[in-house]
């Protein structure tokens, strides 16, 4: 069960990436590996008014991912090797001395979060920034967030402050009880009806 | 399609020749002979060791696929949970049984007869193994493979390679009902194989914007591949009906069939390995995540 979560408010996020680069930065990861990815939705449609003009509706939002430590976590259950595992305070944590490279875990992952190391033949992913959290500090992409739309803190008391909303379109159903909990931007109610999607997805995903 | 999957399309491919060789030869090879008393010709080993090759190339790519093999024997601590976990069980007790039953025929060619059990277990494990390889694609983060079309491609692949080898494998000594059974499978299969194509991309064009991108993935990246299987499914099935009137009863005229029976087969891997690559190009995640 896990105890810790992120918060992040779609309605705040700019989609400056900072949070993923300060991410890069603290991991040093190599090119093409991103533990956060922040994802632009969005969707566009023309309309006819009654007087016969055409008008526009658009929506365009970002939503900051790194892992979300699922409390039903689909990467640990199709772990071979049990080196994704989950710890005694429910961080979802890969052992990189017991995987095998298998990529089983990219597959069950509906998010997209555990990210293949191509050149050491093994699984990486978002850790929490544990060595910081022990520390007493932030995680770095919570703490480099210009626009303050990330939160890192216990579930109990994300879900008092911010509601236990934990999807939004396109996100798939939380089936896996991510410990990510979202504040929905205000054309998210729009974007399945102007067909939004994932407009950056070459940028986000790790094709090696 | 990632560079990192062609070890999975072959070791995919090759443990479902291998299952369907051993479960073709058991029902419609050694099961009729039984059943009528005749004598197991000695060649019929060879088919096991035919297996047996297929098998072992199979787990030797399964290695290929896994970026740090040096921890490969830890992939079986999961068994509880993990579909990848089972399937390596799977693998290991399928393999290992038909190591034993063809050593065994080769050991003791007389005794044959009296191992027919131990064909059938292994044929029987074959049919797990498969469903449990099926299963690991089953998962709701890969829409595109979470249907019951994946286990039924995996079977089918099973049954068409297994038919359309001992087909050919049995031009020199297979009884006339075996031989027009073994060529009715392989006319059969890609006669399915097509006519659900069509059910196939009506329901990926139906559900959910992932699947949506997989049909795209088909018609639009892998347009050539996608044709290409097409023509050879009608080339094997063309090549079927030529073998099946090729058989005579008259066992003296059985060369007649080589060509044919070799152009299906031929058609039908290729078919196959086609199918394979396309399968793993429609590795979407939901939505794009
Ligand atoms: S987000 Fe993915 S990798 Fe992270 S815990 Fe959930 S299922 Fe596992
Ligand atoms: S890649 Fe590593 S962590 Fe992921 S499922 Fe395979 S063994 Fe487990
Ligand atoms: S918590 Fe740390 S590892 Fe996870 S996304 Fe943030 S910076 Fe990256």
């Amino acid at each position: 069960m896990s105890t810790f979560g992120f918060f992040c408010d779609t309605s705040a996020c700019s989609g400056c990436k900072t949070c993923q680069v300060a991410c890069k930065d603290k991991n040093n990861l190599e090119p093409g590996i991103r533990f956060r990815r922040v994802y632009e939705v969005a969707g566009a449609n023309w309309n006819k008014t009654e007087e016969g003009a055409w008008e526009h509706d658009i929506v365009a939002y970002n939503l900051s991912i790194g892992c979300n430590h699922c409390e039903d976590p689909a990467c640990v259950k199709a772990c071979p090797t049990k080196a994704m595992h989950a710890e005694s305070d429910g961080m979802i944590l890969v052992d990189s001395k017991i995987c095998i490279g298998c990529r089983y875990c990219e597959w069950a992952c509906p998010y997209g979060s555990p990210q293949y190391n191509e050149q050491k033949g093994i699984m990486q992913k978002c850790d929490f920034c544990r060595d910081y959290i022990l520390e007493g500090k932030q995680p770095a992409c919570v703490a480099s967030c210009p626009m303050r739309a990330l939160e890192f803190g216990q579930i109990g008391q994300l879900i008092e402050k911010h509601g236990d909303n934990r999807t939004i379109y396109p996100m798939p159903d939380p089936i896996t009880k991510p410990a990510l909990f979202i504040r929905k931007h205000p054309g998210a109610r729009f974007a399945r009806k102007l067909n939004a999607s994932i407009i950056n997805r070459e940028e986000v995903r790790n094709e090696k | 399609m990632k560079s990192s999957e062609w070890p999975l399309v072959i070791f995919t491919l090759a443990m479902q020749l291998s299952v369907g060789i051993m479960l073709i030869y058991d029902l419609f090879i050694l099961f009729p002979l039984y059943r009528s008393r005749v004598a197991l010709p000695m060649k019929y080993h060879w088919i096991l060791l035919i297996a047996l090759l297929a098998a072992i190339i199979g787990v030797i790519f399964s290695f290929l696929h896994l970026g740090n093999p040096a921890n490969a024997p830890r992939s079986l601590s999961n068994i509880g949970t993990s579909w990848l976990s089972r399937e390596i069980s799977g693998v290991l007790i399928y393999s290992s049984l038909l190591l034993v039953t063809t050593i065994l025929h080769f050991v003791m060619p007389s005794a044959g007869r009296s191992l027919k059990w131990l064909i059938d277990i292994t044929a029987v494990a074959g049919i797990i193994l498969i469903f449990i390889m099926s299963r690991i694609y089953m998962i709701p983060a890969r829409p595109t493979w979470n249907t019951f079309f994946t286990p039924l491609g995996f079977y089918m692949a099973a049954i068409v390679m297994g038919a359309s080898l001992l087909l050919l494998f049995q031009i020199n000594q297979g009884s006339w009902a075996s031989q027009k059974s073994l060529a009715v499978l392989t006319i059969s299969i890609p006669v399915i194989q097509l006519a659900l194509l069509p059910v196939y991309m009506s329901w990926l064009s139906q559900s959910g914007i992932a699947s949506g991108q997989g049909l795209t993935i088909l018609l639009q990246n892998h347009m050539i591949a996608f044709y290409l299987r097409l023509i050879l499914y009608l080339l094997a099935i063309a090549f079927g009906f030529w073998a099946f009137f090729s058989i005579r009863s008259d066992t003296t005229q059985n060369r007649l069939l080589f060509t044919p029976a070799l152009l299906a087969w031929a058609a039908i891997l290729a078919a196959q390995i086609i199918d394979r690559l396309l399968f793993y190009a429609q590795n979407i995640s939901p939505d794009g995540f």
